[in-house]
């Protein structure tokens, strides 16, 4: 989301397990929050209008709708705790364990500047807190790529929220992770 | 590019826990994009005219 500021926050994600664009099973859907691909990749694309038309007939794809909502929501709720109460190398630790989720591979492309928009942190600690994780063999990074080297281990640098949002996202029985050793 | 089959559509999992005429009959209008990073979406109190369902891109809001 975007501040009266112009400074963005993030305060969801989504990848293969869910959608973009479910304000569209509203009549007259207007989005509330803007939607911006963070690594490239593919998608498949519908017409709004067909998709409501589907949604509206309140069948298999108006569940999994629901469910995906129910856990966007969720998402967003532990982030914005998060976001409150966590130190940035933990944020960022989650972070990276849910986009590491989400894509294929273990490489990230992201600049430490998105990063801190991300995080809602400053730049200097996402650089203090990827660097910590840098040593402890975690991560990798280049400039513009962050890599996924050792995810045991960042998972012992993340707070529980990830674990958290593991669970309710395993109950609603619409995520399995592509790269998680988590859930395995 | 991929070619758009039922496989491709069900590796989004929210799509792939639909029914397979269901899935069939949306696959009739949908269409596999390639999407870049950064790429905009849309932006707030925009009109959502599209929806889209990744694999494997992410996306945030």
């Amino acid at each position: 989301m975007t501040s009266m500021e112009g400074v963005d926050v993030e305060v969801c994600l989504a990848g293969n397990e869910g959608m973009v664009g479910d304000e569209a099973a509203r009549d007259g859907g207007v989005s509330f929050r803007r939607a911006l691909v963070q690594t490239s990749g593919d998608a498949l694309v519908l017409p709004s209008e067909i998709f409501r038309r589907e949604f509206q007939l309140g069948g298999a794809l108006q569940s999994a709708v629901l469910r995906h909502q129910q856990t966007s929501l969720a998402q967003t709720s532990q982030t914005t705790m998060c976001n409150r109460l966590h130190s940035v190398e933990e944020r960022l630790s989650r972070w990276l364990l849910m986009a590491h989720d989400r894509t294929q591979g273990d490489r990230l492309e992201l600049t430490q500047e998105f990063l801190s928009q991300m995080l809602g942190a400053r730049r200097s600690g996402v650089t203090i807190a990827a660097g910590l994780l840098r040593d402890a063999h975690a991560i990798k990074y280049t400039r513009g790529a962050i890599t996924v080297a050792d995810r045991d281990c960042l998972e012992s640098c993340a707070c529980g929220c990830y674990l958290e949002l593991e669970r309710l996202l395993r109950e609603t029985g619409l995520f399995v992770n592509q790269n998680s050793t988590v859930l395995q | 590019m991929t070619t758009l089959t039922p496989a491709v559509a069900a590796s989004n999992q929210l799509l792939g826990s639909l029914p397979e005429a269901d899935l069939q009959r949306l696959m009739d209008d949908m269409r596999l994009v390639h999407l870049k990073a950064r790429q905009n979406i849309y932006n707030t109190c925009q009109l959502v005219q599209r929806v889209y369902f990744p694999y494997p891109v992410s996306f945030r809001w």
